[in-house]
C-alpha cells in the first residue's frame, strides 16, 4: 500500500505513534476531501500501549498494542454556524473521506442553538514548556517489563504472599490542526499543533493467603526509571505483612493521619468542580458556588475567600516535571501555570474560551489539566504518629464517592492497611472502615501537614493529556468520620 | 457525493434564489450523503419508531437552514428527506412479525404508520383501538383521542391536519374528563402545525375551537389550566380570530382601532383590564440611541425616521443562530417592501462569539463581519456600549448596565430581548410586535407584519405634512 494511503506509518516498527510529519500528510489529505467551503478541524491521536498484568503470582496478560484516531470536525461559516464530527482509525483515502462525508452530515444534524463553534487560536500561541518524554519509557522492551514483574512477586511469593498488579508504559502523540478559518484557507494564520508523551505506571497489591491481610503500592511518571519498582514492592509487602489479623474497633470520629495516597484518594473528587467556573457561578449545588448578588442580579462565588486550613497551597504548574501534562487541551488552549488556593484562599477556578470571552473580556481561557500540587508542611509521617495519642493511619481510601456535591461530602472506605495509633505509637492493624466525610471539612481540620510527594494517579482522559501527576503531602486530620466496619481488606 | 435524493432540494434552492439574493452555497456545501436507515436489525417497534424520529429531527434541522431563503412552509421543506424517513418506517414496519396485532402498542404502530405514510393503516388501528374501549371509559376514550392527535398533528411530518381535526372532532364530546392541560394544549398543537404548514384555514379553525372550548370550559377548569399556559394559547387564539377584523380597522380606522382590538383581544383571554396587555403597541416609539451606526444607514436623521414605516428588531452580537429565524424574516420583509426603514438593536457584550472585543469600535468590527456581512442583514445597526464595569480580583466579571434603548422598553420585561421585533408607523406609534425568534411566533409574525406593513405603507402620515 502506498504511503499516500496512510499504511505505510505502521510500517517502521522503531516508531510507535505518528510524527509530526505523518501528522500533517495526514491532515492535508482530510483538507483535500473536505469541499464546498465552510472550515475542516482535524485532530490526530496515535497512542501505543505496552501492558503486563499479573495476579495469584503469575503473569495473565502481556499485551503492546497501538492504534490512531482521526477526529474530523466540518463547520459550516456564514448563515447559521453548525458544526459535525466524525472519527476513524483508518488512515486510507477511501475511509478519510466517508469521515469527512460523515462529519458533514452530523453537521446538518446539529441543533442549530448550540454556541457556535471557537474562533481559531492565535498564531503566536505561547505553548509552555513541558516535561513529558522520556527515550526509555519509549524504548523499553516487553522482556525488561516481564523482568521487572518477576522481581516484583518474587518477595511476596517467597514469604507465602499473593501479588497482582500492573505494569504499562504508553507513548501517545496528539497533533490538531486547524478549526475554524483553517490552514487551508488561511495557511500561515493557524498553529498546527503536536506533541508526544510518555507514560509509565505500576499498581499492585501483596496479600496474604488467610485473606486478611493486605498491602498496596503504586506510582506514576512519564519517566520508566522514576517509577522504582523494587521499593514499591517491598512496601506493599511490608504494609501486607504489618496490617495482618486486624481486630475490629468502634466506628466513630477519630484523628487520622492520611498518607499521600489516602488525601488524594480524598481530595480528588474535589478537582472537576474546580475546572468549572461558570457553573459554580450558577449552580448552588456546586461547592464553590457563593449564593446569587440580589443587586447585580449574578452567581457569586468564593473566589477570594478562604475555603481551607490557611497553610496549604494547590499550584498546578504545566512546566513543572513531576506534574506532566501535555502543552495544550483537546481544543487547542495551552495549559497555564494556576495558583488554585493560596494560603487556603481560592483564587482561581478554570474556565473555558467562551468564558473568558463572555465573562472576562480575555481572549485566552484558564484550562486545567488535573495535575496539581498541595503543599503547606514540613512534618514526617513519623513525628505526626509520635503525636497522637490516639488516632488511626490510613494507606489510602477506596471507592471514594461523592454524596452531597455543595459540600463535597464523600463517602468510600479505607483498604490496604489501617493501624491504630496509641501513644505516638502504633498498636495494631484494625479492620477497615466506611468514611463519610467532607473533603472541605476535612481540609479545615488539619493539625499537621507533611512535605508533598508524587502519589499515583493516572490519566482520566488518555486521548488528550498525559499523566495528570498529584504532588500531595501526608496530612493529620482532627474528628475524620468513620461510620462504620467493612470487610474488606 | 452528491445523489438523486438532492434533486428536489437543489431545484427549490435556485426556484428560492431567482426570488431573492440568497447564498445558494450556503445551501448546497452540506449535502447529505445518501444513507437511509440500516433497520435490518431492530427488533421492536419502539426500535423503528427511534430510527424514524431520528430521521424526522434531520428533517427539522436541515429546515431550519432552509429557512435562511425559503418562506417557513412545510411543504417547502425537502420532501426527500421525508421520503427517507417513510422509506425506513415501512421497511422496519414490514420486517415485525406480528404487526400491528397487539392494542397494547397502539400508540407506536399508529404513529409508526403515519411516519410509513399508510394513513389508512393508522385510521384502522385507531378506529379498532377506540371500539376495544368499554362505553362507559370516557375518560380512556379521551386519553387515547389526545395521543392520537399529539401524533397526528406534533409528530410526524408532514402534519395529518385533517386526520388531528376529524380525532379533535370526536374528543369535543369528552370535554368535561379531559384534563385542564390537554383541553388547550391539543388543539393548540394542531393550531401550531397548521400554521407552521402554511395551513392558514386550518390554523383558523383551530384557533375558533379554542376560543369556543374557553368559553364552554368552568372557571374553576380555566383557573386550574391558567397554570399551564392557558392565558397565552387562549391569547394566541384569539388574535388569530380576530387578526382579520384588527387589519380591518387598522386599514379603515387607523392604527387606534387596531390596538384597541388587541387590548380588546388580551382582556378576554386573560380577564384583565385591556390596559394590562404588557406590549407597548399604542404608545410612542422613543428615538434610537447609538454610539456607533453599521450597516447601510441612508442619512443621519434620527431613527425611526420621521414619515416612515420602519421595523425595530433587538439582536445581540452573540445571538447566533437562535436569532437566525429573525434574520431570515427581516431579510424577505425589507426585500418586498424595499421602502421599509430597518433597523437593529444591539448594546456590547465586549466579545462577538469567543472572539474578545475590547472596545465599542471593534465590537462594531467584528459584528460587521459576522452579522451584517455574515447573515446579509439589511438596514442600519445601532450598537450601544454597554459601558461595562468589572468586579473586583479574582472575581473580574463584566457586569454590564442597561443602555437608553434598553431603558426605553425597560417596563415590559424582555422585550429588549435578542429577536423580539416591533414596527413603527409614520406617526412614530409601535403598531405590532414579534418575538421573532420563536418558531411559532415566527411564523405568524411574517404574515402578520407582512399585512400591517402593507397597510401602513398605504396609509399617510396622519400629522400634517406626513410628519412627527
Amino acid at each position: 500500500m502506498s504511503e499516500q494511503n496512510g499504511r505505510s506509518w505502521w510500517d517502521d516498527g522503531a516508531r510507535r505513534v505518528l510524527s509530526r510529519e505523518a501528522c500533517e500528510e495526514i491532515a492535508a489529505r482530510v483538507q483535500r476531501f473536505a469541499s464546498g467551503g465552510g472550515s475542516t478541524g482535524v485532530t490526530i491521536t496515535s497512542w501505543w500501549n505496552g501492558e503486563l498484568r499479573w495476579g495469584r503470582n503469575e503473569v495473565t496478560l502481556a499485551s503492546d498494542r497501538r492504534s490512531v484516531v482521526v477526529e474530523i470536525e466540518r463547520t459550516r461559516l456564514g448563515g447559521p454556524q453548525a458544526a459535525g464530527t466524525a472519527s476513524c482509525n483508518q488512515l486510507d483515502d477511501e475511509s478519510l473521506r466517508a469521515a469527512v462525508r460523515a462529519a458533514e452530515w452530523a453537521a446538518g444534524l446539529e441543533n442549530p442553538t448550540r454556541r457556535p463553534p471557537l474562533t481559531p487560536q492565535q498564531p503566536d500561541l505561547a505553548l509552555p514548556e513541558t516535561r513529558i518524554w522520556s527515550d526509555t519509557t519509549h524504548d523499553v522492551p516487553a522482556t525488561a517489563r516481564g523482568e521487572v514483574a518477576r522481581a516484583m512477586i518474587e518477595p511476596a511469593a517467597r514469604e507465602g504472599m499473593l501479588s497482582a498488579g500492573y505494569l504499562e508504559v504508553r507513548t501517545q502523540s496528539v497533533a490538531q490542526f486547524g478549526g475554524r478559518e483553517t490552514y487551508r484557507s488561511h495557511p500561515l494564520t493557524t498553529q498546527p499543533l503536536y506533541a508526544a508523551a510518555t507514560q509509565a505506571q505500576c499498581s499492585l497489591t501483596v496479600r496474604n493467603r488467610a485473606g486478611n491481610a493486605s498491602g498496596w503500592a503504586g506510582a506514576s511518571s512519564y519517566d520508566w526509571n522514576a517509577l522504582a519498582t523494587g521499593e514499591l514492592a517491598a512496601r506493599a509487602l511490608e504494609k501486607c505483612r504489618s496490617s495482618a489479623d486486624p481486630v475490629a474497633i468502634e466506628p466513630g470520629r477519630y484523628t487520622v493521619i492520611l498518607e499521600p495516597q489516602a488525601v488524594h484518594d480524598l481530595i480528588q473528587p474535589m478537582f472537576r468542580p474546580m475546572e468549572q467556573r461558570e457553573h459554580n457561578e450558577a449552580f448552588p449545588s456546586y461547592p464553590f458556588h457563593l449564593g446569587m448578588d440580589e443587586a447585580l442580579g449574578i452567581g457569586r462565588t468564593k473566589l477570594g475567600r478562604p475555603i481551607m486550613d490557611r497553610r496549604l497551597s494547590i499550584t498546578h504548574d504545566p512546566a513543572d516535571p513531576l506534574q506532566g501534562v501535555l502543552p495544550f487541551n483537546g481544543r487547542g488552549d495551552p495549559y497555564r501555570p494556576i495558583t488554585l488556593v493560596e494560603n487556603g484562599v481560592i483564587t482561581a477556578l478554570a474556565f473555558d474560551r467562551y468564558y473568558a470571552a463572555g465573562r472576562l473580556n480575555e481572549q485566552q481561557p484558564l484550562p486545567f489539566a488535573g495535575a496539581y500540587r498541595m503543599t503547606g508542611g514540613d512534618t514526617s509521617v513519623e513525628e505526626m504518629i509520635r503525636s497522637t495519642r490516639r488516632g488511626l493511619l490510613v494507606t489510602r481510601l477506596s471507592n471514594v464517592r461523592i454524596l452531597d456535591l455543595s459540600s463535597m461530602l464523600c463517602a468510600g472506605h479505607t483498604r490496604d492497611g489501617l493501624w491504630l495509633i496509641e501513644n505516638g505509637r502504633i498498636s495494631r492493624p484494625v479492620r477497615n472502615f466506611r468514611f463519610v466525610e467532607s473533603s472541605l471539612v476535612a481540609l479545615n481540620s488539619i493539625e499537621q501537614i507533611g512535605p508533598a510527594v508524587p502519589v499515583f494517579h493516572p490519566a482520566r482522559d488518555p486521548a488528550h493529556a498525559a499523566l495528570h501527576s498529584a504532588i500531595v503531602p501526608a496530612l493529620k486530620v482532627r474528628d475524620f468520620s468513620f461510620t462504620s466496619s467493612v470487610d474488606a481488606i | 457525493m452528491r445523489t438523486s435524493f438532492m434533486r428536489p432540494a437543489v431545484a427549490l434552492a435556485l426556484l428560492a434564489g431567482a426570488a431573492a439574493p440568497c447564498p445558494l452555497a450556503a445551501q448546497l456545501t452540506f449535502a447529505p450523503p445518501a444513507a437511509p436507515a440500516n433497520v435490518g436489525g431492530y427488533l421492536h417497534v419502539e426500535e423503528c419508531l427511534a430510527a424514524s424520529a431520528r430521521i424526522r429531527d434531520s428533517v427539522d434541522a436541515w429546515g431550519a437552514h432552509w429557512a435562511d431563503t425559503l418562506a417557513l412552509v412545510e411543504r417547502q421543506k425537502p420532501q426527500a428527506s421525508i421520503g427517507h424517513t417513510r422509506d425506513a418506517a415501512r421497511r422496519c414496519a414490514d420486517a415485525q412479525p406480528r404487526g400491528d396485532a397487539d392494542l397494547v402498542d397502539f400508540v407506536q404502530w399508529f404513529e409508526l404508520h403515519l411516519y410509513a405514510g399508510r394513513d389508512d393503516r393508522a385510521e384502522a388501528l385507531i378506529e379498532r383501538r377506540l371500539a376495544a374501549i368499554a362505553p362507559r371509559a370516557v375518560v380512556e376514550r379521551a386519553a387515547v383521542l389526545d395521543s392520537a392527535v399529539a401524533i397526528a398533528a406534533g409528530s410526524v411530518r408532514p402534519a395529518r391536519l385533517a386526520l388531528a381535526e376529524r380525532l379533535l372532532d370526536l374528543r369535543d364530546e369528552h370535554d368535561s374528563v379531559v384534563t385542564p392541560r390537554e383541553l388547550y394544549f391539543t388543539p393548540f398543537t394542531v393550531m401550531v402545525r397548521a400554521q407552521l404548514a402554511g395551513d392558514y384555514p386550518a390554523a383558523v379553525r383551530a384557533a375558533h375551537r379554542i376560543v369556543r372550548l374557553d368559553e364552554r370550559a368552568t372557571r374553576a377548569t380555566r383557573e386550574r389550566a391558567n397554570r399551564t399556559g392557558r392565558v397565552q394559547i387562549v391569547f394566541m387564539a384569539r388574535t388569530r380570530v380576530t387578526m382579520d377584523s384588527a387589519l380591518t380597522a387598522l386599514r379603515t380606522r387607523g392604527p387606534e382601532a387596531y390596538v384597541a382590538i388587541r387590548r380588546d383581544t388580551w382582556a378576554r383571554a386573560s380577564g384583565e383590564r385591556p390596559n394590562a396587555l404588557a406590549i407597548p403597541i399604542g404608545e410612542a416609539a422613543p428615538e434610537l440611541a447609538a454610539d456607533v451606526w453599521i450597516g447601510d444607514r441612508r442619512d443621519d436623521a434620527p431613527r425611526p425616521g420621521k414619515g416612515r414605516v420602519a421595523l425595530v428588531t433587538w439582536v445581540s452580537p452573540n445571538c447566533g443562530d437562535t436569532c437566525e429565524r429573525a434574520y431570515a424574516t427581516v431579510r424577505r420583509l425589507a426585500a418586498r417592501f424595499p421602502e421599509l426603514e430597518v433597523t437593529w438593536l444591539a448594546s456590547t457584550d465586549g466579545h462577538v462569539h469567543s472572539r474578545v472585543a475590547p472596545t465599542v469600535a471593534d465590537e462594531a468590527a467584528l459584528m460587521r463581519e459576522t452579522l451584517i456581512a455574515g447573515h446579509r442583514l439589511p438596514g442600519a445597526l445601532a450598537l450601544e456600549d454597554a459601558k461595562p464595569w468589572y468586579l473586583e480580583a479574582p472575581d473580574g466579571r463584566r457586569i454590564e448596565m442597561p443602555t437608553p434603548n434598553e431603558e426605553a422598553f425597560s417596563f415590559v420585561r424582555g422585550f429588549s430581548k435578542a429577536g423580539n421585533a416591533y414596527i413603527v408607523d409614520r406617526d412614530g406609534t409601535i403598531v405590532e410586535h414579534q418575538d421573532l425568534s420563536n418558531a411559532l411566533n415566527n411564523a405568524l409574525g411574517e404574515e402578520v407584519f407582512d399585512r400591517i406593513i402593507r397597510i401602513l405603507l398605504d396609509r399617510p402620515a396622519a400629522a400634517a405634512g406626513g410628519a412627527r
